[in-house]
């Protein structure tokens, strides 16, 4: 056993990152999709802040480089560009699986380290991160809106129970501004004859506080939601929004030191839920949508979604884990739910894009970036809605609905968005 | 100029100049995005934990062969040192030892033209492999993905060794892949070589009017960025006729499905006699597409994947594995491809069982997939082990000098005094493959270190363990290589030129005469290819042993032809 070696836990102290950023090996995978996996020139890789800015510090590998030296003093935590670097990332987790492909480096978990860190030196999150995170603070919801509004969008034919095993976590974006999600998600569990609830003032989850690093504000909301959900007595937690679902899922027990598993409920995507009760026949499928479509895969239900499990330990001779350690690679994803579903529906033709899986790209909708950098955003939602283009779908399909609007803002070539919800909701005649 | 303007080391007025050429968003000088491409390059972990790697001075990212042809005098007239990078796969670290260096990164230059029917592809530095493949497949045509990895640049790869598992087939020599070349010397002056000397847009054939310059710009090694910038190539490619190779899996598995025309065997054999044997007798029949004895180690690195972290993985395989075991489980791999029809694939099949059978051997089950031949590559699976990929020496020469090389090193690694520095291979073969069915052989001799003990920053540092590392590479590895006359393929990256250039007719004359001939003003990466060199003698003096200089000196008192029996 080697001496003198740090005790990890690879959390959210930057310092336990150290071996990370200190040991890339430059190899540069994370700026490809999976090898294999490349058809051509055109939509052969991963990283879109790379792909767009150009410089190599905007890819994993470089950042690798500029964690190290703010970690030994090289670099300063004020310095202006270095928060540019660090919030210039759309902590899609791209790179991560990238990199786990051949290491077992945890660069995901680095960066939102990085954004901690900032956060603690006063040099984040942005600028254009302030509004929404005061809204977060004053009024429980992303948009800053009437809180007591949050439950108007329950159409009167949708029957939410008073107490149910299921709890329906709506999430600020289609409880405010995108709806139509919140209300085919309810009409699915109503159509499966699942009762379920809702929260009466259901917060936002916090996601927007975690990926801007502002961990100390999201902690304390991580520890209000659990304690509200787990009153209620939910055993099962449905989400149409990743974003909600992956922040309870693995941010939650990440921020509070304990493994999902302990969470006390179950957390599930829509997706999921629907796609068993596909199978099992409670939910039949009674229209046809004739179209040929191509899923999009959401970063936070595929590749970033797999549970939480705290660990403590160093690293021994050859680097090697002790005691040994589970890696989160992003391949036990939710991926063929939504893909399930949709070939289930009659008349619909589902094409697969290229980068699809653990190597999907981004919708460019996530890590703040656009709130803080809205060209970088569109320019990644287009460069996908090319590739949705490219296998001669009529429609790209999301399960997400921060992929959906940023996909509308970016839609120009007639492209058109929906999130699977709907399509389910439309094909159960709802 | 993108992020904050820092004039330490260029003038503000260059800086101007030079911005002028790519616009403000493609350059930059500012410390913190420099910071991003320091210590990178091939043997990155030895430069940079040394303390040779330099922070870039600038980056600046051209477009066109015009805008480098215009940074590239605009360097010239200001005395601003650059090196060029592509995808950084070999860049010796650079810059090194210098704070006044430019980065000129060159990966926005990506055009890829494809000529399926004269069989090339007309690329610029930012195309990588996985991209060339991924679109000449479709065509029934395939390159030469190298060993490190489908993610490098197809034109900087080009210009050093370029090898790869289908050099079996193919040649070993990137340079006799290359038709033509756009070349912009160190001055700043193009140069339009092989057909394209003509006159025309020819790119179909290596020879142009006069003699071959081309061969000034490749080597095994080549000038890590000291001779100037390709800007373009023309590289051949091979038919391999309809090949549907299907993705499947997810990561670290992923893998291409083998259509039916295509067959993998592992082979295993009770002697490595006998495993040589048979493979003299595949390239005498020219049977296969690939051929490869793999170490043992390397299939448990393979074998390393699912959700438990690679290196605990590989470690509780490899711990498991005993000597006896590993010397009875020696593997040749054989890719056959029934390039014409099944009925070949059936024929190579029978031949090779035949092959096999009188050998002593055995054909084990093997997984019809594709893992690294075709699109990613072996090399950056290796890092699994041990988080730093240890390259000691390796070379190619005639199959019996690799025989010997090989056998020397198994011997000198098993019964040096501090072989626990490295992975323990438990007395088996250095990796070694044929190339050109067997005309020449090619091995690599490794020694694996843990990255940790080598790094001056982590607390199991130990300086004598990279001190002991630094003379097994120099001193004693390659000391075999200069005995057996080995060409090392590791000059310049891991191996000190000066320091054997004698004992290989003082190349470094030419070296020196073309590089004052062409960079007069010395801007065109300084220091290369002589990094390793100044690294030993500043940092590892002691690397370079009395025996190293014997060996080099007696060698270069001759005689030098080949003779592996030296």
């Amino acid at each position: 056993m080697s001496k003198g070696k740090k005790q990890l836990s690879l959390g959210l102290n930057l310092e336990d990152y150290r071996y990370d950023a200190r040991h890339c090996t430059g190899q540069t995978l994370c700026r490809w999709i999976d090898l294999n996996y490349v058809q051509g020139q055109d939509f052969a890789e991963r990283c879109p802040t790379w792909q767009k800015e150009g410089f190599d510090v905007y890819g994993a590998v470089g950042k690798c480089n500029i964690v190290y030296y703010l970690l030994n003093g090289k670099l300063d935590y004020s310095d202006p560009t270095v928060r540019d670097i660090a919030y210039r990332d759309l902590l899609c987790g791209s790179c991560d699986v990238a990199c786990k492909r051949n290491l077992d480096y945890e660069i995901q978990l680095m960066l939102e380290s990085l954004r901690a860190k900032l956060v603690e030196n006063s040099n984040g999150p942005m600028p254009q991160h302030i509004e929404p995170t005061k809204n977060i603070e004053n009024t429980r919801n992303f948009y800053g809106k009437d809180q007591s509004q949050r439950l108007n969008w329950i159409p009167k034919n949708v029957k939410v129970a008073a107490k149910a095993d299921i709890l329906f976590f709506v999430g600020c974006r289609p409880a405010f501004s995108d709806t139509q999600i919140a209300v085919g998600t309810a009409r699915i569990l109503n159509a499966a004859k699942a009762d379920f609830m809702v929260l009466k003032d259901e917060p936002c989850c916090g996601h927007f506080l975690f990926s801007t690093g502002q961990m100390q504000k999201a902690r304390k909301l991580a520890q209000d939601n659990i304690k509200s959900i787990r009153q209620t007595g939910a055993k099962t937690v449905v989400f149409s929004c990743p974003g909600c679902y992956k922040t309870f899922k693995v941010d939650y027990p990440k921020l509070l030191g304990f493994a999902t598993s302990d969470l006390g409920f179950e957390v599930k995507h829509i997706t999921e839920l629907a796609d068993q009760w596909v199978n099992e026949g409670r939910l039949k499928f009674k229209n046809r949508i004739d179209m040929k479509v191509t899923y999009h895969d959401p970063c936070n239900l595929g590749r970033l979604s797999e549970p939480w499990v705290p660990w403590k330990g160093v690293r021994e001779d050859w680097g090697v884990f002790n005691p040994p350690r589970f890696v989160r690679r992003g391949v036990h994803g939710v991926y063929e739910p939504p893909r399930n579903i949709l070939k289930a529906i009659p008349g619909i033709e589902l094409a697969e894009m290229v980068r699809h899986h653990e190597n999907a790209w981004c919708c460019g909708n996530e890590g703040g970036v656009k709130e803080a950098f809205p060209d970088l955003a569109l320019w990644t939602a287009s460069e996908r809605l090319r590739e949705a283009a490219s296998t001669g779908a009529e429609a790209i399909i999301c399960a997400c609905p921060a992929c959906k609007e940023n996909f509308k803002d970016a839609a120009k070539n007639g492209m058109k968005v929906y999130d699977v919800t709907e399509l389910i909701a439309k094909a159960i005649g709802k | 100029m993108r992020g904050r303007k820092v004039v330490d080391h260029i003038p503000e007025e260059v800086c101007r100049e030079l911005e002028a050429i790519v616009g403000p968003e493609h350059m930059t000088t500012d410390p913190v995005i420099c910071e991003g491409y320091t210590g990178r390059g091939f043997d990155r972990q030895v430069y940079w934990y040394l303390g040779v790697s330099r922070r870039p001075a600038a980056v600046i990212m051209p477009k066109t062969a015009n805008e480098v042809v215009r940074i590239v005098k605009t360097c010239n007239r200001y005395g601003v040192p650059y090196i060029p990078m592509a995808t950084y796969g070999m860049c010796f670290s650079a810059p090194a030892f210098r704070d006044d260096i430019m980065i000129i990164d060159l990966k926005r230059m990506n055009k890829l033209v494809i000529d399926d029917k004269n069989m090339f592809a007309i690329v610029e530095p930012g195309v990588v492999y996985a991209q060339l493949q991924g679109e000449i497949l479709k065509k029934g045509l395939v390159s030469i993905v190298p060993g490190g990895g489908g993610q490098v640049s197809v034109l900087a790869n080009a210009f050093v060794c370029g090898m790869g598992l289908f050099n079996y087939r193919i040649d070993y020599c990137s340079q006799r892949r290359l038709n033509g070349v756009e070349w912009v010397s160190p001055e700043g002056e193009v140069y339009h070589l092989g057909a394209l000397a003509l006159g025309d847009d020819s790119w179909y054939w290596r020879d142009g009017v006069g003699p071959d310059v081309t061969g000034l710009l490749h080597g095994i090694v080549s000038w890590g960025g000291s001779m100037g910038i390709i800007t373009k190539i023309s590289t051949k490619l091979y038919p391999t006729g309809p090949l549907k190779l299907e993705p499947e899996g997810l990561g670290p598995g992923t893998a291409l499905k083998l259509p039916p025309t295509m067959k993998w065997y592992n082979i295993g054999f009770p002697t490595e006699e006998s495993c040589r044997k048979a493979m003299d007798e595949i390239t005498r029949m020219r049977l296969g597409a690939v051929m490869n004895r793999v170490p043992a180690y390397w299939r448990d690195i393979a074998k390393s994947r699912g959700d438990l972290a690679l290196r605990n993985d590989f470690w509780q395989r490899w711990n498991q594995a005993t000597p006896e075991q590993v010397a009875e489980s020696r593997v040749l791999r054989v890719l056959l491809i029934g390039r014409t029809s099944q009925k070949q694939l059936d024929y190579e099949e029978r031949a090779l069982t035949d092959i096999v059978n009188e050998a002593g051997g055995t054909i084990r089950p093997a997984r019809q997939i594709d893992e690294a031949t075709f699109l990613a590559a072996n090399s950056p699976g290796m890092w699994k082990a041990t988080g730093f990929f240890g390259e000691c020496d390796g070379g190619i020469e005639v199959p019996k000098c690799i025989d010997k090389t090989r056998e020397i090193y198994i011997d000198r690694l098993q019964r040096y005094k501090h072989k626990s520095d490295f992975l323990d291979q438990k007395s088996d073969s250095p990796w070694y493959m044929p190339f050109t069915f067997g005309r020449v052989y090619y091995t690599e001799l490794h020694g694996w270190p843990d990255a940790g003990r080598i790094d001056p920053e982590d607390p199991d540092y130990e300086p004598g363990i990279r001190e002991r590392i630094f003379r097994w590479r120099t001193s004693e590895t390659h000391r075999i290589s200069v005995q057996t006359g080995m060409k090392s393929f590791f000059f310049g990256q891991v191996q000190p030129m000066k320091l054997t250039e004698p004992a290989h007719q003082h190349f470094s004359v030419w070296i020196e005469r073309f590089k004052k001939e062409f960079d007069p003003k010395g801007v065109a990466a300084p220091g290369q290819p002589y990094v390793v060199d100044r690294m030993l003698e500043e940092f590892q003096p002691k690397a370079i042993t009395s025996e190293m200089k014997e060996v080099v000196r007696k060698a270069e008192a001759g005689p030098w032809l080949g003779n592996p029996e030296r």
